[in-house]
């Protein structure tokens, strides 16, 4: 609010899909960590689709720096638009972690 | 009177040192309380001892004819071995401690009789080869229907843990059935005291200890080994106390303690840990073949000096 920073256009797809993809992975954590509760064996495979989802995060937040980086914008705006990327990759990023703690508790239990 | 209080602390020996074996895991966890699980235990013990004890009783007893003052010197030697080969940190039996003691002092006397011995140094080799087999069978049968269930982890855990004081207060009935034959035997034998009396004895004797000194063991037990997790608590304990259970009602003194390194390596071997633990190993062969060997010194020796 404060820096007024607006995507360009060209990025606002980009953009979304990242987002989307990231709370996708935060809400798939949730129902693994749900099912913990419910059916912990469940939790393994919704642990997996979590990883899968930070790594196509991780693939995407790397392409959308390259083509800011490479694009005419001006160095500062490259800096606040790559650290705003780099803010919405880290919610799969600690997605990723949570599931992984997850996984551990599921996989304790499972003979 | 002496020859009943060296009986009476080979008892609280026992009871201190095996009160571990079946409550050791679910205290250190915190499921139970100490003095709930030393109350539970004290009388499943006692239990055990008197409504099963008779069979083991007879066997000791049987074994060799013995005055008061000689059962006094055995349980006296089988009481300094145990506790020389805990400090070794060696798993010990008490039942091969009482069977070295009683050929020791036979010796002695010049009436050493070995018949018989057979079927117990059998049982001995057996325990934890049966204890292993015992706990790999429970891991498949219990293992198996509890991961098709589609339970939450916290019922999984509620479960387990229940299943582990219960299986620590059947595995202390065992015990008490079991063991209780080493420490009122030879008095049994003897003419001392009759086998009632005996089960009555040794089992309060056990009971004693696990109540006064079962805490501290059961606490180095819990820091100084590997912490279980519920569901091979449950498995280990239980086949420790199907094993001792079976040969109490064959009426052969067996050790616990060795009964639960076989639980434990047949857990492993079920997990895939297909490696043996050579040390491990060594250390259950060096005791089967030190304890009864040390008794039969110490006894030999306590003997000579008070005769």
């Amino acid at each position: 609010l404060l820096y007024q920073i607006t995507v360009p256009s060209n990025f606002s797809e980009d953009y979304a899909a990242l987002a989307q993809l990231s709370v996708a992975a935060g809400m798939d954590t949730v129902a693994a960590a749900r099912t913990l509760f419910s059916n912990y064996k469940n939790a393994l495979p919704l642990a997996e689709v979590v990883r899968r989802k930070e790594h196509e995060a991780d693939n995407q937040e790397m392409s959308l720096l390259r083509r800011i980086f490479q694009s005419d914008l001006g160095l500062e705006k490259k800096m606040w638009l790559s650290e705003i990327c780099r803010d919405i990759s880290d919610i799969a990023d600690r997605a990723e972690d949570t599931a992984d703690r997850v996984m551990i508790i599921a996989a304790k239990r499972i003979i | 009177m002496w020859p009943l209080l060296s009986c009476l602390f080979m008892g609280w020996a026992l009871g201190a040192n095996d009160a571990a074996n079946v409550f050791g895991t679910a205290v250190t966890v915190g499921v139970v309380r100490f003095r709930t699980a030393a109350f539970v235990g004290a009388i499943a013990v006692l239990a055990g001892a008197v409504l099963e004890g008779a069979a083991g009783i007879n066997t000791i007893g049987n074994i060799s004819q013995q005055t008061a003052a000689s059962a006094g010197i055995i349980a006296l030697a089988a009481a300094l071995s145990v506790s020389v080969m805990t400090i070794l940190h060696f798993p010990v039996s008490t039942s091969q401690a009482v069977v070295g003691a009683i050929a020791g002092a036979g010796v002695m006397q010049g009436v050493a009789s070995f018949q018989g011995m057979e079927k117990l140094v059998i049982c001995w080799v057996v325990t934890p080869i049966g204890a292993a087999m015992v706990s790999l069978l429970l891991f498949w049968m219990i293992g198996r229907p509890l991961s098709r269930m589609p339970i939450s982890i916290l019922t999984r855990d509620r479960w387990l843990w229940n299943g582990v004081v219960v299986a620590g207060a059947y595995g202390a009935y065992a015990l008490g059935a079991n063991n209780v034959a080493n420490v009122t035997g030879v008095f049994v034998g003897a003419g001392v005291m009759t086998p009632m009396v005996g089960a009555l004895a040794g089992g309060s004797a056990i009971a004693l200890g696990m109540i006064t000194f079962g805490k501290g063991v059961m606490t180095t037990v819990g820091s100084g080994l590997v912490r279980l997790d519920a569901f091979t608590a449950l498995v280990v304990i239980l086949s420790e106390a199907l094993t001792v259970h079976t040969f109490a009602m064959i009426g052969v003194p067996v050790s616990a303690t060795q009964a639960v390194v076989g639980a434990v390596l047949g857990v492993g071997w079920a997990h895939g840990n297909q490696s043996v633990r050579i040390d491990l190993l060594g250390k259950i062969l060096a005791a089967w073949v030190g304890t009864p060997a040390v008794s039969f010194l110490v006894a030999a020796g306590v003997h000579a000096i008070l005769s």
